[in-house]
């Protein structure tokens, strides 16, 4: 099934056209309204008449976190203030958020696209759709919001501020049909039915759509057996859209990514020469019909691959994998890179583990240690076990060592605690070392 | 159906278009607003081949369009209705018509010519009416209809008009757009260059707004008249209106 079939199966020659027309359209507007990219393309003497086609989009500078944090809150914006009728920002790891601003159109736009990523994992206006992603600055709530109200879905606006049993109340008595939130927040949902000594046959879940964080497929099957339910990758960028950026379809193989929208590029983040597909490198998007919050060529600083063939499901759009980290969190310590989702994903194959991590480095006697702190899962049989816990210990240490070489400390914390360290993202990375 | 790429043109040296890419669907309903001296007129009367393009491409059913004379871009298929209608004074309704589809007779497919004859006459009937008289003696409106019908004659598959509603009294526009938007069905694309927006979106599916030779939006009808910046430029509201809509 799809949304808007016509435009989601464009045969390439028309999609490219579309794009290029967009583009230049784009690249007018923001010539003119944008004072940051006019000054940029004045000094480097670009002339963005001169964009005739997808390939020069390729000789044009990039715009990075720090420009737009430069730019804050309206610095960027491609309409005046008066036309944007709604603002999000980004959550910002570091520095300064991003505010991002939305005019009619786009929020049409959005809206459009979320709905047609929810009618590509099987959700209709059948289904009761409760979002369980924060409503707030962040665009997921929000995103999700929009978009199953336009499919015209029953929406469960439960946000993520309740309580996991709550969560599971609403879930059970308004039988709820799709789930979306972050996975780690759908694995705190099935660790709490657990609890009630639920099944997952007690509810009526068929879908979830995951997605804000960086997952793993080994997750991916623990939620799903836990919660009862087919479980899709999504991606979003507050920078570029929010959720609606890409997903995946019912084949899951990889995430389409709108391309009537969005030009996606992979680069290699050192260089900023562009890759080709199958390889992987740092995603890039320039966005070509926003009107609010345009962007040129933006760095998201995910890590992934745009892959190459067609999908079964009939959808033209290119497909990018997983995200496989950020560029810009990269560790290096004992001689080895690594990224920490790679660590953590590791640990996630671990049962008895949650998959939160928090990853301490420091220096002692002239080399790096490397400390994992992650929590049990007080679903462990032997929870209490210290005889069975180091055991656990040893094996996680053993396999860090032998899979990615290094050789790390490995502290049992509360699980409480550790949520609070890592937040959202899942992981954390704390460099004492510079000390 | 109609795909335009970088398309730039202009007079001597006076460069107007700036690299405009444009495309029609079969069956669509596009519209070109802007306003006067954007370079609509330039860039329809490019596609029409009575101007060469200086580079670009224009490509009408995948098939190459630039730089062939306006008898044969009639002739494969896609007409132009200009800009003030340029009926032949002189001459009578019928003798407009009949030159319209001078590439049928040319050809000798003088049944042809004659059947879409019938057709112009039943989708505008006052023609038939005064098909005798001479058309510098009709009204603007009905000078209007006969170049529209002097364009159906060659029975194209793209229907280009410059600025119909141009000079005409508002009801009449009415009238004339939507003969335009019933010629749909039968089977003809339209793309339609007016700087009446709000007429012009009322009846298209999508649009491109021109600025100097440029085109800085693309996007649905709806799109466009939610747009507020076409709001202010083409569609003459004023930010307190927009603000108190």
């Amino acid at each position: 099934m799809m949304y808007d079939a016509a435009t989601e199966s464009l045969a390439r020659a028309e999609l490219t056209q579309l794009q290029i027309e967009r583009l230049q359209a784009m690249l007018r507007r923001v010539y003119r309204n944008v004072a940051f990219y006019r000054t940029r393309f004045d000094q480097l003497g670009i002339d963005v008449e001169q964009v005739r086609d997808l390939e020069a989009l390729q000789q044009l500078p990039c715009t990075t976190r720090a420009d737009l944090q430069a730019a804050y809150p309206y610095g960027m914006f491609g309409v005046p203030l008066r036309d944007i009728v709604r603002l999000h920002a980004s959550s910002g790891t570091t520095g300064k958020p991003t505010v991002v601003g939305y005019t009619r159109n786009d929020l049409q736009h959005w809206s459009a696209l979320v709905a047609r990523q929810l009618v590509s994992v099987g959700v209709s206006e059948h289904d009761i759709v409760q979002i369980a992603f924060s409503y707030s600055l962040f665009t997921g709530g929000l995103g999700f919001h929009y978009g199953a109200e336009l499919l015209g879905a029953a929406v469960v606006p439960a946000s993520s501020g309740a309580n996991a049993a709550d969560q599971l109340a609403i879930m059970r008595d308004y039988k709820t049909t799709v789930l979306a939130g972050t996975p780690s927040y759908a694995l705190t949902i099935a660790t709490a039915l657990e609890e009630q000594s639920l099944h997952p046959e007690e509810l009526n879940l068929r879908v979830g759509v995951f997605g804000a964080e960086p997952w793993s497929e080994a997750l991916r099957e623990r939620i799903e057996t836990k919660l009862g339910l087919r479980a899709y990758d999504t991606y979003g960028v507050s920078e570029i859209m929010g959720p609606g950026v890409a997903a995946e379809c019912e084949q899951r193989c990889g995430m389409h990514i709108n391309e009537d929208h969005f030009i996606a590029e992979i680069i290699d983040p050192l260089t900023e020469i562009n890759r080709g597909t199958g390889e992987e490198g740092e995603l890039v998007f320039t966005t070509i019909t926003k009107e609010g919050f345009p962007v040129i060529r933006y760095r998201t600083g995910d890590l992934a691959v745009l892959l190459d063939g067609d999908c079964d499901c009939g959808r033209t759009f290119v497909r990018m994998g997983r995200v496989e980290g950020r560029t810009d969190d990269l560790v290096m310590a004992q001689g080895i890179k690594f990224m920490p989702s790679q660590l953590r994903e590791v640990l996630m194959r671990q049962r008895w583990i949650r998959p939160d991590t928090a990853i301490v480095l420091d220096r002692k006697d002239g080399s790096d240690t490397i400390e994992v702190q992650v929590a049990v899962s007080e679903e462990a049989p032997f929870f209490d076990e210290i005889s069975r816990v180091s055991e656990l210990r040893a094996e996680i240490v053993r396999t860090l060592r032998t899979e990615m070489g290094i050789s790390v400390k490995l502290t049992f914390v509360e699980s409480a605690t550790l949520r609070q360290k890592v937040g959202t993202k899942g992981v954390s990375v704390t460099d004492h070392r510079q000390r | 159906m109609l795909r335009v790429r970088n398309l730039e043109a202009g007079y001597n040296k006076l460069r107007v278009l700036r690299g405009i890419s444009i495309h029609v669907g079969a069956g669509e309903i596009v519209t070109v607003i802007g306003a006067n001296g954007a370079g609509k007129s330039t860039f329809l009367n490019t596609v029409a081949g009575l101007l060469q393009p200086l580079s670009g491409e224009i490509e009408f059913d995948d098939q190459p369009l630039g730089r062939i004379s306006p008898f044969n871009v009639v002739a494969r298929g896609c007409a132009l209705v200009p800009e003030g209608r340029l009926v032949f004074a002189p001459l009578s309704v019928a003798e407009n018509l009949t030159l319209g589809a001078y590439h049928q007779y040319r050809r000798r497919r003088k049944a042809l010519a004659e059947q879409q004859l019938e057709r112009v006459y039943a989708l505008f009937p006052v023609l038939r009416e005064r098909r005798s008289q001479l058309a510098g003696t009709l009204s603007g409106g009905e000078q209007q209809m006969l170049a529209i019908g002097r364009a159906l004659m060659a029975g194209p598959r793209l229907l280009m008009l410059d600025e119909p509603s141009m000079g005409l009294a508002p009801l009449i526009v009415k009238s004339i757009l939507e003969t335009i938007a019933g010629l749909r069905k039968d089977g003809v694309t339209i793309l339609l260059v007016e700087q009446n927006s709000k007429a012009a979106l009322g009846i298209a599916d999508r649009g491109y707004v021109m600025e100097t030779g440029s085109i800085v939006l693309e996007g649905t009808a709806e799109e466009l008249l939610n747009n507020n910046e076409v709001q202010r430029a083409y569609l003459g509201k004023e930010y307190q209106s927009i603000a108190e809509r």
